[in-house]
């Protein structure tokens, strides 16, 4: 896998991650709607390590390649010693969250409808979130 | 980088980009508001879930003294965001 960039694990690295993701969206050839989407997501997933992993301080380490012509993969490695895999968290209920407008599960939701796959992974206290996106007409990447 | 502008006592602008760095200052300039307040999201080009839960709890403090807050002009890519949680249902959203 490629080696990505390391971030550390608050919200103010968020502007040196957008720029990350800008100067590889330009070296893929990236443009339009997707990579708000891509931000979006990488946003959600970075900020869900850093409020619920507190138990670490090592950097997480993000990475986006495109692994074929017609897709896009972004990669965040996060050091956890108790694995939070979000792939398995219950799907929110928009409509209830909208009634009566508590916080909270708006951003996997988020990345769930944005993207077209979400993987997790733990190996040897590491884990790993895998986003892709499909490039299409549709995706308007 | 979030900007936030107040055009008049009942109209303020968003633009930039409302991220997680941006809720703490984002909410405390929001708290300002005390009468239903259109906000015009037209320069706004990115929004997380971090910034709709500001807009979410703004909405929430005016609705329960009787107040409204309207949202305006939000590019694609922003009312996409609102469609998808639905949270168009809650806001009153003026194109």
């Amino acid at each position: 896998m490629k080696t990505g960039r390391k971030f550390k694990r608050t919200p103010g690295e968020l502007k040196a991650i957008f720029h990350y993701l800008e100067e590889e969206y330009s070296g893929l050839g990236l443009s339009g709607k997707c990579k708000s989407e891509i931000d979006l997501s990488v946003e959600e997933v970075f900020m869900n390590m850093v409020r619920h992993n507190t138990g670490s301080s090592h950097d997480i380490e993000i990475s986006l390649v495109k692994p074929g012509p017609g897709t896009v993969a972004i990669y965040l490695k996060d050091h956890e010693k108790i694995p939070f895999d979000l792939t398995k968290r219950k799907e929110l209920d928009v409509d209830a969250y909208a009634r009566k407008k508590q916080p909270g599960g708006l951003g996997i939701h988020l990345v769930r409808r944005m993207m077209d796959e979400v993987k997790f992974e733990h190996h040897n206290g590491i884990s790993l979130i895998t986003l892709v996106k499909h490039i299409t007409e549709e995706a308007e990447c | 980088m979030l900007k936030i502008q107040r055009i008049t006592d009942n109209e303020w602008k968003l633009s930039g980009r409302f991220d997680a760095s941006q809720t703490e200052k984002a909410s405390a300039e929001l708290s300002q508001l005390q009468e239903s307040t259109t906000l015009d999201l037209e320069d706004l080009d990115y929004i997380s879930s971090m910034g709709l839960s500001v807009l979410v709890n703004t909405y929430k403090r005016l609705n329960e003294n009787g107040h409204a807050l309207r949202l305006s002009n939000p590019n694609s890519h922003v009312r996409d965001i609102f469609r998808y949680t639905r949270l168009d249902q809650v806001f009153q959203i003026i194109e």
